[in-house]
């Protein structure tokens, strides 16, 4: 690299023979002196006879190999180093530090404490093309690459050095990278978003994409199946239900239909499922009538919870179920059906539980016989007075309107007229008391 | 004095600040490298002392995050010769520390080894006041200690108490709470030319981090390149660094001499410069690669090519052989050791009951050094290395980083010293009126 380049200021200033392509060895110069420029050329560093004058001149370092031709060789500069005659220089060349500085003279080394130069890597300016030249017959050796850099200054600036440690600090660290980037997108969200129209797309977007979604044929419910006992039931919630098909089945809110499916008297519990295919199932248990309240002018069957089932036309229609009336009697229904259960031997005559001002029970006979019982302790006064009339006294079968139990210590019964009248008159007869 | 006193405690307090924050840079501001290394403090996954691990003087505590190393510039002797270019250096070193360890530092613990260190021995005597030594004794018997003449702006940089002494018993490491009617000391102060530790300080402050602490390279280089028992039974540790060669004389764990050559590499770099007319980069490289200190037959054999930006072809392909470098190094290093043969007879340490000296620091690393510093330091030499501490880069366990890896045993782990102790200003006060109670109750 020196030889050549030590030639260069020389060598640039005078016209080429050949259109200023180099030409080695200077026809000039191989008739000069071996002093140039006042500096005595060392006579080692002349080509040696042999490979004059079309050879390049061989370096005199490494020597050449004892009794070998030493082969031409191409310029040390542009040439690849070989491994093997190169293997002592590896360790002075440091291939990772790149040549700085102009060719030649070295400008200023720089402030690096590695040397600034290699000494045997090639130029790193030197393109193929450059090197093809060469290599093929001393072509211009200068770099065509770009101009070289002032000397280097590892040192950051103060003012580099100051950002840098400002941005080492963890506040303003942490605020760059992510507070100022969300700030920077909630401003522009903003702004965008503080315009009506702006809203009101993406709320239109959302709706379309919403009612897009739930019309998929996936979420369609296209028929209702309901499963009770009577089909009066399933038609009637059926039509309480009042869907109309084929709707999503994002649009069935199960809780409140199953809110409304329980809402029928006749419903004591409602499942809803949307079952595959499409098909909302109603699965209904419906309430059991336990017995039949006169409302009034009206027949209702309740069930054992005093809970009104339905109506009913007349009383004919149910027969087998007991029939109680009066006002708040559904609520006591509980005593009701103990009272029908004590009152067992005597159900064939029995027409009806009749609640008296909603405190205590009559229970109402045929032949207009009536029973009334306690408002405590109504379920054993009744079954004294089945005692009675099932042993060997028969007391209903006998002519007595009302079995009055209504003061358990004290029964009481009231006899018709006929049988009031003979029994003044038997006591009469046996007593001899007057007639009253 | 008392200024001094003052700034010194000040960066007591700054250290034991940052310490408390977690982070603190130490640097080295040598001749040929600044460099700089980041310690955190508290979280340690290091290995924790107890069952088969010794006393790990402080390591524990901390781990270095952050590393950075740059060639210094406008540095001559371990002094500040150009504060830009210096400025310069210490803001890349930190930059690269700061850059590794993600972490910004505003404290940092210096070592430096310019300023002519001197080393003094001085020595007081109190009586104490009550029967066994408080805190306020040794405190006193540290002011009592006779200042020397250190001259004129020159000011104290270590005034370590290495010995107490108890009514003729001597080598006390600490008296607290002995009985006893007499209390002595010994102190080792370092003093330094106090324009130069102004010129670091102020460089540091031009680089917005404040100083927390100063050391001797000296004194932590040996800290870090002697082992323990070295430390104990007496050693030298000489620090050949870029500008200056400093030498430390240790013995119970504690230094009691610490002087500085101004000769180190750089002036070896500097002969083979001149002799061979080369740049100095060059010349260095030479020495780093090639250098030795002995020559042998196969040393006349091999051919280094020293180059030469010149563009002369002649000169530029000049080569010497290795003999020929070795005989330009050869008389520098002898100048060198010869240095420090003198200074080491000036301390005294041929009376040391132990002759062991340690070379250590980057220009202890050529080739041959040892057999030649056992002709003239003695046979007991060894190179020493840092000790090893936790997290350091494997680039950053070379004996040239000896110093700042001592200085960070020295952060972790302070040596007590003069102003660690309150001043016994208050004592003053108090004692016309403990006079007087003394007078009453002996007169009446």
């Amino acid at each position: 690299m020196s030889a050549l380049k030590s030639r260069d200021p020389m060598n640039s200033a005078r016209t080429q023979p050949n259109g200023g392509a180099w030409l080695w060895p200077d026809p000039q110069e191989v008739t000069a002196p071996a002093v140039r420029a006042g500096r005595p050329v060392r006579s080692g560093a002349l080509p040696a006879s042999g490979q004059w004058p079309s050879d390049p001149p061989a370096p005199f370092w490494p020597p050449a190999p004892e009794g070998g031709e030493r082969a031409p060789r191409a310029l040390r500069a542009v040439e690849t180093p070989e491994p093997a005659a190169l293997e002592e220089y590896d360790a002075l060349s440091l291939p990772e530090e790149p040549i700085r500085g102009t060719f030649g003279f070295q400008a200023n080394p720089g402030y690096s404490a590695a040397p600034a130069q290699a000494l045997h890597a090639p130029m790193p300016g030197a393109t193929a093309a450059a090197l093809g030249a060469a290599q093929a017959g001393w072509a211009d050796p200068v770099p065509a690459g770009p101009a070289p850099s002032p000397a280097f200054d590892p040192s950051p600036s103060r003012l580099a050095y100051r950002l840098n440690r400002l941005w080492l600090t963890p506040l303003v660290r942490n605020f760059l990278r992510l507070g100022l980037p969300l700030l920077v997108v909630a401003a522009f969200a903003g702004a965008w978003a503080s315009k009506p129209e702006n809203r009101e797309m993406v709320t239109g977007q959302i709706a379309q994409t919403v009612e897009w979604v739930q019309n998929q044929p996936m979420f369609r419910v296209t028929g209702i199946e309901v499963e009770a006992r009577s089909p009066e039931v399933a038609q009637g919630v059926e039509q309480l239900l009042g869907l109309s098909f084929p709707l999503s089945s994002w649009d069935l809110d199960l809780t409140e239909l199953r809110a409304r499916a329980e809402s029928l008297d006749a419903v004591e519990r409602a499942w809803l499922q949307i079952r595959s295919g499409g098909v909302l199932e109603v699965r209904i248990a419906e309430r059991v009538p336990a017995m039949i309240w006169r409302n009034g002018e009206v027949l209702d069957l309740v069930d054992d919870e005093g809970h009104r089932v339905a109506r009913l036309a007349t009383r004919a229609a149910r027969a087998d179920l007991p029939l109680i009336a009066g006002a708040g009697a559904p609520e006591a229904i509980s005593e009701a059906q103990a009272l029908w259960t004590a009152a067992a031997p005597i159900q064939g005559r029995i027409r009806g539980l009749v609640r008296v001002g909603e405190r205590r029970w009559d229970v109402v006979l045929d032949r207009n016989q009536r029973i009334l019982l306690p408002e405590t302790g109504a379920l054993e006064a009744l079954e004294r007075v089945v005692a009675m009339s099932e042993g060997a006294q028969q007391l209903l079968s006998r002519d007595v309107t009302i079995v009055d139990m209504r003061q358990p210590v004290r029964p009481t019964l009231r006899l018709t007229a006929e049988a009031m009248t003979e029994l003044t008159r038997n006591r009469t007869e046996t007593r001899g008391a007057p007639r009253r | 004095m008392t200024d001094l006193y003052e700034s010194q405690r000040a960066m007591r307090n700054l250290r034991r600040q940052a310490m408390q924050r977690g982070v603190i840079a130490v640097m080295d501001i040598g001749t040929h490298k600044v460099a700089c290394l980041i310690l955190k403090f508290g979280a340690s996954d290091g290995p924790q002392e107890g069952f088969g691990v010794g006393n790990m003087a402080g390591q524990a505590a901390f781990r270095v995050i952050g590393a950075g190393t740059t060639c210094s510039r406008g540095i001559r002797f371990g002094e500040i010769a150009a504060m830009r270019e210096t400025e310069r250096a210490v803001r890349t070193a930190l930059q690269n520390a700061q850059k590794m360890a993600q972490t910004r530092v505003d404290h940092a613990i210096l070592t430096f080894s310019g300023g002519d260190i001197r080393s003094y021995g001085l020595e007081g005597n109190v009586e104490l006041e009550a029967d066994r030594v408080s805190e306020n004794d040794i405190a006193r018997v540290l002011d009592a200690c006779d200042t020397p003449d250190i001259g004129h702006g020159r000011e104290v940089l270590h005034a370590q108490p290495v010995n107490f002494v108890l009514d003729h018993r001597s080598g006390l490491s600490d008296p607290r709470g002995q009985a006893g009617r007499n209390l002595g000391c010994d102190m080792h102060l370092l003093s330094v030319g106090t324009d130069v530790v102004q010129n670091l300080i102020h460089c540091l402050k031009r680089c917005d981090v404040e100083v927390a602490g100063l050391a001797a390279a000296p004194y932590v280089s040996g800290r870090a390149a002697l082992v323990e028992d070295e430390q104990e039974l007496g050693a030298a540790a000489i620090d050949m660094g870029g500008g200056t060669t400093s030498l430390s004389i240790f013995i119970k764990g504690h230094m009691i001499y610490a002087d500085t050559v101004k000769l180190g590499g750089d002036h070896i770099t500097g002969d083979i410069a001149k002799v061979l007319t080369i740049p100095y980069s060059t010349a260095e490289r030479i020495k780093t690669l090639h250098g030795g200190l002995f020559a042998t037959g196969q040393d006349d054999r091999q051919r280094i090519e020293i180059g030469g930006n010149s563009g002369d072809w002649d000169k530029d392909r000049r080569t010497i052989t290795r003999t020929e470098l070795i005989g330009i190094m050869r008389p520098r290093m002898g100048e060198i050791l010869e240095e420090l043969r003198a200074r080491l007879d000036i301390a005294g340490f041929d009376h040391l009951p132990s002759q062991q000296v340690v070379l250590t620091g980057g220009g202890s690393q050529v080739p041959g050094l040892l057999e030649m510093a056992a002709r003239v330091l003695g046979t007991q030499v060894r190179l020493g290395r840092p000790i090893r501490v936790p997290g350091l880069p494997q680039a950053a366990t070379a004996p040239g980083y000896s110093a700042i890896v001592g200085l960070c045993q020295y952060a972790a782990h302070p040596q007590d010293e003069w102003w660690d102790f309150d001043i016994p200003a208050q004592m003053f006060a108090a004692r016309p009126l403990k006079r007087a109670m003394k007078w009453f109750r002996d007169n009446w």
